[in-house]
């Protein structure tokens, strides 16, 4: 309990400094006044002891905060120099704050005086702001970064249901964009959306002077078939990154002579594909080339130039016209790619002629680009099982590795004469330095009509087959007794020696021919595997499965006991019944 | 075959751990001193680390001595190289799990002795502390105590505030 005393004279003290302060003239007797004051006074005397008190608990505040900013010392992590502090900080982005706890740079403000003063004075944690930032925020990052390079990103923000845009921004974001144009010498990565950003503004933001701009990315979403946003950069140093979608600039600016990665989408390809092998040979540090969705087919490629790309890793060609990937594919040689994503256009397969010509480039025995591309050269062969799928007219490659650092590769091409692909790349790869193993398989009973697989130039690299419908077994079954050689030796080895798997699946309407079913699976048991000919049989396949409607085929199932006494691994199974 | 050449450590409290050079030049103070001074048998003293932190500093650089060191000059403000530095393997998070007190001695270790790879490992393992959680629920976490007054803490709120427009 505080002496009485004490507290007056402390009282006294506050009110000596109220009334000194106030310039009052204590007078402590006389009719007018009450503790010397004139009560006329006495609002505003009332008025200066409250501020006073105020004032005072403001400096209490102040003090006990700065005893526990000196505790808070004794924390472990503020052990911590700030250089390191700023180093767990840059996981953080200067995003919004989150309600529900996703800490953003602004929430962690608000832990204490030490992780505010280390994330103001980080300049680089104030990285980027854009569409998303209100304008006092922008205001803020750009003065926090000090004279750091910054991103923008005029992105529209993107609503919970993944509706773009979601709700436009209540701020003015002329603002905002005009602080980035006022900034320009500083943006290092700029990443915008058109409609969004507006063609003019961001004609203006790119025509402003951008002297450390590196990554560029501009897209036009929804886009006009009849309008192709472009846009002129202005002088500078190369860019390293450039991004477009339904957007293109000149590509013969010197600021595209020495890009890292390169990603065009949709209507984005350049005027000619001369254009684009200028900047891919002026691109030797390019590691990654994305070409997406370009169904645009013509016929003015041409392949006559060999661009190498030393550090390209990552090749993806996807949706795109066959002209093209097969142009791309033979105009350049990438020594050091890993990841390789080819899918031409299923629609583009009238470029027949032009592409069998460009294919004729590509795979070829002895071409090292395509031994690249399916993983058998460079930094990561990859030693796993290369899996052919044929579909109606295209041709699916995937090369599937269980390690993922080695790299994926998955090529898939349209082509209307699948065999003429198909035979290609089977003595392409028959002829690599370490030819792959290979599953292949023929889908579904759509491509009756078609040609059957010729299975000779795959005859080194099979190990196991599936086979579906009647005309694809049929052939098969055919081929597979046959031995291979030279012409007039009457010997050589067996088609396809190395296979351990066939599987052969006829369709529910197919109908049983006894001599080119039952008659011919019969006859190459006994030739292939039996020795009933004089000739050393074949390695016998630890799978060799037909599945087939029972009803539609009784010579077949009648013979079943004959064909797993000389190979008791064979197995026939009933389908559709 | 001849062995590795072998380096002698000595920790703040007079701990000395004999490593093969390759091991202990993962630190580029390390490297750094070896290089400066030549081949020694003398001890190289680190006086701001003790043997506990040492021997789990030098286990780090053990497990990852055959792999590429960070260029010097990559950049730390590229987002690229910020989160392909700090992609933390399985090993490594099993590494640096430990107490705070060791969590926050092996980033200081690591920090002195200019072990980038080992620094990033341990502030991503920080950072993933704090990350989700609100300011009262990381003052707690870390044993810090809110010492901004109410007018300072209102005024940073204000002047940070994802307003509508000003």
């Amino acid at each position: 309990m505080p002496r009485p005393d004490v507290v007056s004279q402390a009282i006294a003290t506050i009110v000596e400094g109220v009334c000194k302060e106030n310039d009052f003239d204590i007078q402590y007797s006389g009719v007018e006044s009450t503790y010397g004051l004139p009560v006329r006074r006495l609002p505003t005397f009332w008025d200066a002891l409250k501020a006073a008190k105020a004032r005072m608990n403001q400096q209490m505040d102040q003090l006990i905060a700065h005893f526990i900013h000196r505790w808070n010392r004794a924390s472990s992590i503020h052990r911590l120099p700030v250089e390191v502090l700023a180093i767990i900080f840059q996981e953080f982005e200067p995003s919004p704050p989150h309600p529900d706890g996703d800490s953003s740079l602004f929430d962690l403000l608000l832990v204490c005086r030490t992780w505010y003063d280390a994330i103001t004075g980080s300049p680089q944690l104030w990285r980027f702001f854009g569409a998303h930032t209100p304008y006092n925020i922008a205001r803020l990052i750009v003065d926090r970064s000090k004279a750091l390079p910054i991103s923008v990103d005029w992105r529209p923000p993107i609503s919970a249901d993944w509706h773009l845009p979601a709700e436009p921004p209540k701020w003015d974001l002329g603002k905002v964009l005009d602080l980035a144009i006022e900034n320009s010498t500083r943006i290092k990565s700029l990443t915008a959306d058109v409609p969004w950003m507006g063609n003019r503004h961001l004609w203006n933001l790119l025509q402003a002077p951008t002297p450390v701009l590196e990554t560029l990315q501009v897209d036009v979403p929804v886009t006009n078939p009849n309008v192709l946003y472009e846009f002129v950069l202005s002088e500078g140093p190369y860019l390293k990154h450039l991004s477009l979608l339904n957007a293109t600039t000149p590509f013969d600016s010197p600021r595209l002579s020495n890009l890292i990665s390169l990603t065009l989408r949709e209507s984005s390809w350049p005027r000619s594909f001369e254009d684009f092998l200028r900047v891919l040979s002026s691109s030797q540090r390019l590691e990654t080339l994305r070409i997406e969705d370009v169904a645009r087919g013509t016929g003015e490629v041409q392949a006559n130039a060999s661009v190498v790309l030393p550090q390209l890793r990552e090749l993806v060609l996807s949706d795109v016209s066959s002209v093209y990937v097969a142009a791309i594919l033979a105009s350049i040689y990438t020594p050091s790619c890993t990841h390789v994503e080819v899918a031409d256009d299923v629609r583009s397969e009238q470029d027949s002629e032009a592409v069998a010509a460009l294919d004729a480039v590509i795979w070829h025995p002895g071409n090292d680009q395509a031994a690249v591309l399916v993983g058998r050269k460079g930094p990561n062969i990859i030693p796993g099982l290369l899996s052919i799928q044929i579909q109606f007219y295209w041709i699916t490659i995937t090369i599937g590795s269980l390690e993922s650092s080695q790299g994926h590769r998955k090529l898939q091409f349209a082509r209307p004469n699948v065999p003429q692909i198909l035979a290609r790349l089977g003595t392409t790869f028959s002829q690599l330095s370490s030819p792959p193993a290979v599953h292949l398989h023929r889908m579904t009973t759509h491509i009756e009509r078609r040609s059957p697989v010729d299975l000779l130039p795959w005859s080194e690299l099979l190990d196991s087959l599936l086979m579906e419908g009647s005309q694809a077994c049929r052939s098969v079954l055919r081929q597979l007794s046959r031995r291979h050689g030279l012409p007039g030796t009457g010997g050589g080895d067996w088609v396809c020696r190395r296979l351990s798997s066939i599987k052969l699946v006829y369709g529910p309407r197919d109908e049983e021919d006894a001599a080119l079913d039952g008659g011919a699976l019969l006859s190459l048991v006994r030739q292939r595997w039996s020795d009933e000919d004089g000739f050393p049989g074949a390695a016998r396949p630890a799978v060799f499965e037909v599945a087939c409607n029972k009803a539609n085929f009784p010579n077949l199932w009648s013979l079943e006991g004959e064909v797993m006494r000389i190979l008791p691994s064979f197995q026939l199974r009933a389908m559709y019944d | 075959m001849s062995a590795a050449p072998q380096v002698t450590l000595e920790s703040s409290d007079g701990e000395k751990f004999k490593v093969d050079k390759e091991v202990a030049e993962r630190s580029v103070l390390i490297k750094n001193m070896i290089e400066d001074v030549g081949e020694s048998d003398n001890p190289i003293p680190l006086p701001n680390v003790n043997a506990s932190v040492l021997k789990k500093v030098l286990e780090y650089c053990e497990h990852h001595r055959g792999d590429p060191l960070p260029a010097a000059d990559a950049d730390p403000s590229n987002d690229d190289n910020r989160k392909r530095a700090t992609e933390i393997s399985d090993w490594d998070q099993k590494f640096i799990q430990v107490d705070q007190e060791m969590l926050f001695e092996i980033i200081l270790a690591a920090n002195y002795m200019d072990i980038k790879p080992l620094l990033d490992v341990g502030c991503k393992t920080v950072a993933n502390m704090i990350k989700g959680k609100t300011p009262e629920e990381i003052r707690k976490l870390f044993n810090i105590v809110n010492d901004f007054t109410p007018e300072e803490e209102a005024q940073i709120k204000k002047e940070n505030e994802w307003a509508e427009d000003r």
